[in-house]
């Protein structure tokens, strides 16, 4: 849900690569643990193919709330694929973003670091939470909140660390905590929808959780 | 009643966490004043405001962003693929 929403630009190209590199290396991580780990099954295919259909659809609507806000499901992701898939949705999600024009092309490695941090906190806080046996929208709910949390402190510092090019305004921690508790507000709607779907799919489909 | 009593934990920490940060996020809201996000960010960082999306307001104030003809191509493609695959392998 935390995106940079700021055009190519923006970043010096120094900071560009970095963002991009690192974003490479993490993937080229989940690749392998998918290749060498975790052997991906077809089934697993369809869901990804889904959420990436699903997340990529709801990311361009901008909703009406808070002035203008947008959702992109990445903490639905991390909880029904784990990190390493959906490190990949978030990567397709991202570029085909970039594609139509919402979103720049450099800042395609900077968001996915976001949406990387995002899936992995969501994913691991449901996870951690099995262990208290609340309700699954509870587990859910909760870690998309701190997943969402998570996305967008590292979308703060990535844009700290990296400063504007061409700006004459000091840039603050302040006005990016104005940014991100806006976010926050669309991230408690994000987390209802997780923990309803995942609760509904965990009624009719729990064998997608086991796998 | 064991399971009751999960569930009323979830409700009480999940319920708090939803409290605290709509309160924050309606605060904020108000002293920020109504702003689309790609403004708070160009405020925030002292970039010039976009003005490509003035006037339209979309359906019920939902606005697609970005190219709408690309969107609409590379969603029609996305969707066929997911049926392809869906019908290949199955869930």
């Amino acid at each position: 849900m935390a995106h940079i929403h700021l055009p190519d630009g923006a970043f010096s190209i120094q900071w560009i690569i970095t963002w991009w590199i690192l974003a490479l290396i993490i993937l080229g991580l989940c690749l392998y643990w998918l290749k060498k780990v975790k052997k991906i099954d077809n089934r697993t295919i369809t869901l990804a193919s889904m959420l990436t259909s699903a997340s990529f659809a709801i990311f361009q609507v901008s909703i009406p709330l808070f002035g203008g806000v947008h959702m992109n499901l990445t903490s639905l992701i991390g909880i029904l694929t784990g990190p390493a898939i959906g490190g990949i949705i978030v990567l397709i999600v991202n570029i085909l973003s970039a594609a139509i024009g919402h979103g720049g092309w450099g800042m395609i490695g900077a968001n996915l670091l976001v949406s990387m941090t995002e899936v992995t906190v969501s994913y691991s806080i449901y996870k951690a939470l099995g262990k208290f046996n609340l309700d699954t929208f509870f587990k859910a709910g909760i870690g998309t909140i701190i997943g969402l949390l998570f996305g967008n402190i590292a979308m703060i510092l990535i844009i700290l660390i990296s400063g504007i090019q061409g700006v004459s305004q000091p840039i603050t921690l302040y006005d990016l905590s104005l940014i991100a508790a806006v976010n926050m507000g669309v991230a408690i709607i994000e987390a209802f929808i997780t923990g309803y779907v995942v609760s509904y799919i965990m009624r009719v489909r729990p064998d997608i959780f086991r796998r | 009643m064991q399971l009751q009593q999960i569930n009323r934990k979830g409700i009480i920490i999940f319920g708090a966490i939803v409290l605290i940060f709509v309160a924050l996020s309606l605060f904020i809201y108000s002293i920020t004043g109504d702003k689309g996000i790609e403004e708070r960010f160009s405020d925030a960082v002292g970039l010039p405001g976009e003005s490509g999306e003035e006037g339209y307001n979309g359906i019920f104030g939902f606005v697609l962003e970005g190219n709408h003809l690309s969107f609409i191509i590379i969603l029609a493609l996305v969707i066929t693929i997911t049926v392809l695959i869906y019908i290949k392998y199955k869930v």
